[in-house]
């Protein structure tokens, strides 16, 4: 009895700390994100993400392309969002060579592009809700993700890398049965949210693993550079939509949805509300679809005057920025991918210490990353 | 579909016009006048050494100098330059300051970006801005890991992307896009590859 | 409102709700399907195994102008013409398309002058070696050998 007691004290005051690895193959590090996690007992102190596992060297890869052709390779960064992922570069290469999109194309990208933002975030609620132990929402997001799928297949050809756009406009015209589909979904959408917020908002399991986990001030996340839903979650009403308009989002009327208090239930709240207010702007845009052309006269090689340019938009997960350098010739020399997972990946470790183990799950989800964005 | 064909065949059959050839395009303005040039210009006349703007981009070029982080200091408080949303490089083999490292700077409060690009030589050190702005923590590791570019007083300076003991720096210019570290891929993987054809020994 | 808080969470409300949700679902049907047995609906703008097309003589439409070779990000295309002494045209000598690598980008399609490349509705590509992705003309004009199961 003695020796038990002993060896129960020790336990109680061991202040050794334990390092734990996490991944890289692990369900919830999304991909291959591998953490190594310094526990105190069961909170963490510290942690050191190890990324790159994914790296293909992307930027290196479109130098040694033309314009045109590493357009397909951006799909590839963040392939949940693939067509955001598409219009940030095409745009990025529009603004450096000086071409004006025709009204009708930039209308269908932004169609698009919101539908896209659902299906990221239906994607993101999907695994977000898995990981704390929700497998319900998880098959109902993924049942609302294939309409806007086979939407994308319609439109564009392919279902997740799907090389929507082309430097100038869009390959082609949307087809006939796009205006009944997209607004078919758009009917069926408001209820289905209904559904997962009748599942997770009030839940009693889901406000105890959420709230008041992983928060962070808006300054601290200005700081650390975070963009997107996990900065509005934390009371900063920036939207790169409204601040620095591109496409003809400053013809939309739509909303910044915001959070309070930063931490993971308020940027489930944003999210849950940016899929409302991105369906209230492809109702818009797909009644006001003008007529005319979809593709800009554009020359079959591209050949930009020496100069560099950045572009960001707001992709699903934030601010999506391309830097290119032309030098004149038909390669770009140099191209820079500002991901939003590299820089929302950086606040893993100001969220987490302090958390329990538990909770970094939650918080890796939460801040919505995708591994192939953060590697390149 | 059919009809798309259509039309894309018959675009396509057109003969092909040769552009008439274009003059050189200059894109860059002058920044002189600009306030933010001019205050930097007064403050940090050592440093400062040009002002551009190209599509309504300001950029801002800087040398390489001992008050280099109180220009960004500067910027961060005074001119309200509160986020780094990006830093990278870019590597100019043929000129004498090979490497020029990039700072994409955001203001939430005049919703305005501001570039600033400092030349620097192979080899130099530049000083660290992640006690400015935390964000530049892992830009900069990944700086160092495809550049080779050191920054002093960085607190956790490793390679992020590629492994630790990778040797070369793939994103210079010298480095050939079908290149890969032999050694490193003999050591770990136990294959070498014939660096012409390719194939796997 | 804590009155309220209360009384939901004695009575269990959220929970009750949240059953009722999965419940409903529960009576209205499958949304899955039961692959090999039915098939979703592919449309007609997809981008799936590649195919080369033939003219009504059944030689190929190929003009061996290497454009889509060019445009290939992957670089998945092998064109291999030689000129023929007589017409001075360039005739095709061998066509190699390499699977493995495609992007599905559908960049080939849509430069082809002549409509001969195309990326068909057929999405059933997955083979047992590597070799059988390196397609040649022959294969790609017939289609890629489709391995049939049996119940």
């Amino acid at each position: 009895m003695i020796e038990d007691k002993k060896v129960e004290e020790k336990f109680v005051d061991a202040t050794e700390e334990l390092v734990l690895n996490m991944g890289p193959q692990h369900p919830s590090t999304h991909g291959v994100l591998r953490v190594i996690l310094k526990l105190h007992h069961e909170k963490v102190v510290d942690l050191d993400c190890d990324i790159g596992y994914l790296h293909r060297g992307v930027e290196k890869i479109s130098e040694n392309l033309s314009y045109k052709l590493a357009a397909p390779y951006m799909d590839r960064l963040d392939y949940i969002a693939a067509v955001s992922n598409n219009l940030a570069y095409v745009e990025t290469v529009e603004k450096l060579i000086g071409v004006e999109v025709p009204k009708k194309a930039q209308y269908i990208r932004v169609i698009l592009t919101e539908l896209n933002r659902i299906a990221s975030h239906l994607l993101w609620l999907a695994t977000h809700a898995l990981d704390i132990g929700a497998m319900t929402v998880f098959l109902y997001c993924f049942r609302e993700r294939e309409e806007i799928l086979n939407i994308f297949e319609m439109v564009t050809g392919a279902r997740l890398t799907t090389n929507a756009f082309r430097i100038g406009g869009i390959p082609a015209d949307v087809p006939e049965g796009f205006e009944k589909a997209v607004k078919d979904f758009c009917k069926i959408l408001p209820g289905r949210i209904e559904e997962y917020e009748g599942l997770l908002t009030k839940n009693r399991i889901w406000i105890a693993r959420t709230k008041n986990i992983g928060v962070i001030s808006g300054e601290d996340a200005i700081a650390i550079g975070l963009t997107g839903p996990s900065l509005r979650g934390s009371g900063v009403k920036w939207d790169l939509r409204k601040a620095h308009p591109y496409e003809c989002y400053d013809e939309f009327d739509f909303e910044i949805p915001t959070g309070k208090n930063g931490d993971t239930y308020d940027r489930y709240l944003v999210r849950l509300e940016e899929m409302r207010q991105a369906r209230k702007i492809i109702l818009q845009a797909i009644d006001g679809i003008p007529d005319g052309d979809y593709m800009a006269k554009v020359p079959k090689m591209l050949r930009p005057p020496k100069g560099e340019v950045y572009h960001s938009i707001e992709a699903p997960k934030g601010e999506l920025g391309f830097y290119i350098v032309s030098d004149g010739s038909t390669k770009p020399y140099r191209v820079r991918i500002k991901g939003p997972s590299f820089f929302n990946l950086q606040a893993l470790k100001t969220l987490c210490v302090g958390h329990y183990v538990a909770d970094v799950v939650a918080i890796i989800g939460t801040l919505d990353i995708v591994l192939g964005e953060i590697d390149r | 579909m059919a009809e798309e064909n259509k039309k894309n065949s018959e675009k396509k059959t057109a003969p092909p016009k040769r552009p008439p050839k274009k003059e050189e395009v200059n894109l860059y303005e002058d920044l002189a006048g600009a306030e933010i040039f001019e205050n930097l210009k007064s403050k940090f006349s050592d440093l400062v050494v040009d002002g551009k703007k190209i599509r309504g981009q300001n950029i801002i070029y800087l040398k390489n100098g001992e008050n280099l982080l109180d220009l960004f200091i500067y910027l961060r408080d005074e001119e309200k330059f509160d986020m780094l949303a990006d830093l990278t490089a870019i590597d100019y083999p043929e000129r004498e300051k090979r490497f020029t490292v990039l700072y994409n700077l955001y203001s939430f409060s005049k919703l305005e970006r501001l570039l600033i690009r400092l030349d620097i030589s192979e080899g130099e050190e530049v000083e660290t801005v992640s006690n400015i702005w935390p964000s530049a923590n892992w830009p900069e590791r990944e700086v160092f890991d495809m550049f080779g570019i050191k920054f002093k007083n960085h607190p956790d300076l490793r390679r992020i992307l590629l492994p630790e003991d990778w040797k070369t720096h793939p994103l210079r210019k010298d480095f050939n896009v079908k290149d890969r570290d032999q050694d490193w891929m003999e050591k770990h993987l136990g294959i070498r590859e014939d660096v012409n054809t390719g194939e796997v020994k | 409102m804590k009155v309220k808080e209360l009384v939901s969470k004695v009575l269990f409300l959220d929970l009750i709700k949240g059953l009722s949700i999965t419940l409903k679902s529960m009576m209205s049907g499958a949304v899955t399907e039961q692959y090999p047995k039915e098939r979703s609906k592919i449309y007609e703008r997809f981008r799936g195994e590649p195919r080369m097309g033939v003219d009504e003589n059944g030689k190929t439409k190929c003009i061996a102008c290497n454009l889509c070779a060019i445009n290939c990000p992957a670089g998945c295309i092998t064109v291999e013409s030689k000129r023929d002494p007589e017409t001075k045209k360039r005739v095709l000598t061998r066509y190699v398309f390499d699977m493995q690598r495609c992007l599905f980008c559908g960049f080939c399609e849509e430069i082809c002058p002549v409509d001969c490349i195309q990326l068909t509705m057929d999405y059933e590509m997955a083979q047992y070696s590597r070799k059988n992705f390196i397609l040649e003309l022959e294969q790609l004009e017939k289609g890629m050998e489709k391995i049939k199961y049996k119940k």
